[in-house]
């Protein structure tokens, strides 16, 4: 499998002043390596802190890495001249967490998605309502402005105006942590068929391994800045080699009070 | 095996009236008990009114919102019409809460032990300081918060989230209450920590003997520690039964759906059952069955638009459905849930 996103040995640092003790060095991201196949999904599953956010950023260029590389499409991106970086960077794009905050309220939704589009001169009206389409809504929501959507629809949004480019890789920042659960599954499947559709591939961050296991073909797990174990979907959660992974799966309540100790046997 | 009833709930209602006057009901006529020592869940998505319910039942509901109908009883006595000097003796002593965010709970500018010390000591004045510090540690060492003692003389804002949720813990149990009552206690936390904590309500449970009505819209946590659940959908309870037969044979379409759309290990790269569509506002509920724009039964029926269905036994008294069709609805389950 060819790989469309390579990270290689990554360090990101940040310096704060921190009360009394002066000058602090976080190590957020601490020599992280991964691989993005084409056509792929991979879970980077971690507690809130471990540096995901930090990671995605690092690849998107927000931040300045110390040391390491990012590699897409087989472009280094570290030395890359602005104009040939922003090329490459159109085929990632970037879906956030909370569809209430990434949306901008002012906006119609016609405008939000074709946003992209105009930037970088490829705007056609036709375009927008196909994007919409592609993530189940109707051509009638454009004059439409986020707030007057649910969760869920505006997630569809966000996903519509992050295809508009035709990107290669979506990374996905927590997509669906913040939508209620009936929601989630709509969004889920969504991702899942588009996936199908169009050839994605997907770096899929979330806290929430029930998700991260029905969605990924490989997992990572991260924790304080380092991946601590890499492996395929089914060795990481029905055989976890690291403790911490093995420590993150018993955290998990399983929807099926059967399973509780003492429990009566199943009718 | 049923232990004394502590709180019964009955027909209550939560709103306010509108310009017009007319009533918008965000609870609409949910009742429901709670045994001694049980742990009952109130489970639904986000706007369902499981927090307000309980609000109402504490006597803190917010600013415009009244009691449109209904009765509380907690060991027979009506908590509705109790003057606030009473409730609020209550409240803290025999009835306690822990909410999402630990902060509500706790004053920023003070020490996380005096904060304790004066939850033990508000319902009994004149314990001696001594007596009050050695329960402040107790109470620490109970919740599992280490080096109590130190850890006592620091401000909230040098604990982990994980952390004050415990010492929110600690300061519900220091009275040592009857009911406990938890409003999505771990939804702000990260699972490892999340486990913790429940660990630690399940302990101060087990040596305090309280009851618990748990908030919750995660249907795992369900899973692991109800006694009853009472799913809600729209302002109203539209299933209630045990957490053995609702997991087993849901009697209600939403219900079938939710266990349905959960991303399980078996299901894993293939498509979950997904109920279309999202609830509706408090403001824009449809006059039959609310959840009818949205229920997948193959067999509802132009009943369902136009008469609203109320909670009756569907198996048997102890499993209620507000379904028309509840006795149509384990196939479905079955189904979804494949
Ligand atoms: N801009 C920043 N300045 C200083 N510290 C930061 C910054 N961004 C993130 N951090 C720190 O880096 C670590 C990783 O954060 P983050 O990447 O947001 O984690 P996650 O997304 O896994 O929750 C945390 O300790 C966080 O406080
Ligand atoms: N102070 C308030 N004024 C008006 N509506 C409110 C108020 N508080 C909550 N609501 C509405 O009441 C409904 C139920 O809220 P809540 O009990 O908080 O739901 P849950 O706890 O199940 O998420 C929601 O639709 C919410 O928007
Ligand atoms: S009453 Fe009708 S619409 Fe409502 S849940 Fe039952 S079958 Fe579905
Ligand atoms: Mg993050
Ligand atoms: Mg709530």
């Amino acid at each position: 499998m060819s790989a469309v996103l390579e990270i290689d040995d990554l360090h990101v640092r940040f310096t704060s002043r921190r009360g009394l003790r002066g000058r602090s060095v976080v190590h957020a991201v601490d020599g992280v390596s991964l691989t993005l196949g084409r056509g792929e999904t991979l879970g980077l599953v971690g507690e809130s802190g471990c540096g995901k956010s930090t990671l995605v950023r690092t690849v998107f260029g927000l931040n300045t890495p110390a040391s390491g590389s990012v590699s897409i499409l087989g472009q280094r991106m570290q030395g890359l001249a602005p104009a040939a970086r922003r090329k490459v960077l159109s085929s990632v794009q970037l879906v956030f967490q909370d569809p209430y905050s990434s949306l901008d309220p002012r906006m119609r939704v016609h405008d939000i998605v074709a946003e992209p589009l105009r930037i970088a001169g490829r705007y056609a009206p036709e375009r927008v309502v196909e994007l919409l389409a592609e993530v189940g809504l109707d051509a009638d929501v454009q004059q439409r402005r986020p707030a007057q959507f649910s969760g869920g629809q505006r997630q569809r949004i966000g996903i519509a105006r992050a295809l508009a480019l035709r990107p290669e890789i979506l990374v996905l920042d927590e997509p669906v942590s913040a939508l209620d659960v009936s929601v989630q599954a709509q969004v889920v499947n969504l991702l899942m068929d588009l996936q199908e559709r169009l050839g994605l591939s997907y770096l899929f961050i979330a806290h929430d391994l029930a998700v991260v296991r029905h969605l990924s073909d490989r997992v990572a797990v991260m924790r304080q800045g380092r991946i601590v174990e890499t492996g395929d979907r089914d060795q990481i959660f029905d055989a976890p080699r690291h403790p911490y992974t093995a420590s993150l799966l018993a955290s998990i309540p399983h929807p099926d009070p059967y399973l509780r100790p003492g429990a009566p046997p199943r009718p | 095996m049923t232990t004394p009833v502590l709180l019964r709930v009955d027909d209550l209602s939560v709103g306010y009236r509108d310009a017009d006057g007319a009533e918008v009901r965000l609870v609409d006529g949910v009742g429901f008990t709670v045994h001694e020592g049980r742990v009952l869940c109130l489970v639904g998505e986000s706007g369902s009114g499981k927090s307000l319910t309980m609000a109402a039942v504490l006597g803190l509901l917010p600013e415009g919102l009244e009691v449109l109908s209904g009765t509380v009883r907690f060991r027979g006595q009506d908590l509705l019409t109790l003057p606030e000097r009473e409730l609020r003796a209550l409240r803290g002593n025999e009835l306690a809460m822990v909410f999402q965010d630990p902060m509500t709970a706790l004053n920023p500018v003070k020490r996380v032990g005096a904060q304790i010390a004066r939850a033990v000591r508000a319902h009994h004045p004149r314990t001696p300081r001594a007596q009050v510090l050695a329960r402040v540690e107790e109470l620490l060492t109970e919740v599992g918060v280490p080096d109590p003692a130190e850890r006592a003389r620091s401000y909230p804002h040098q604990w982990s989230g994980g952390m004050r949720q415990r010492a929110v813990i600690a300061m519900a149990m220091a009275n040592r209450p009857a009911l406990l009552i938890a409003d999505e206690p771990t939804t702000a936390l990260d699972v490892t920590i999340q486990a913790q904590i429940m660990d630690v309500l399940a302990d101060a449970r087990a040596t305090s003997g309280a009851a618990m009505v748990l908030i919750t819209h995660d249907l795992g946590l369900v899973a692991q520690v109800a006694d009853e659940i009472c799913i809600m959908y729209a302002g109203r309870i539209v299933e209630r039964g045990t957490v053995w037969t609702v997991f087993d044979e849901a009697r209600h379409p939403y219900t079938a759906g939710l266990l349905g759309s959960l991303l399980s290990a078996e299901r894993a790269g293939s498509r979950a059952y997904a109920i279309p569509g999202s609830p509706p506002a408090p403001t824009r509920r449809p006059p039959g069955c609310a959840f009818a724009t949205r229920c997948e039964l193959p067999a509802r029926s132009e009943l369902c638009g136009t008469t609203r269905p109320e909670l009756r036994p569907a198996a048997d008294v102890t499993h209620e459905s507000a379904c028309h069709h509840a006795d149509r609805t384990l196939e479905f389950a079955r189904a979804v849930t494949a």
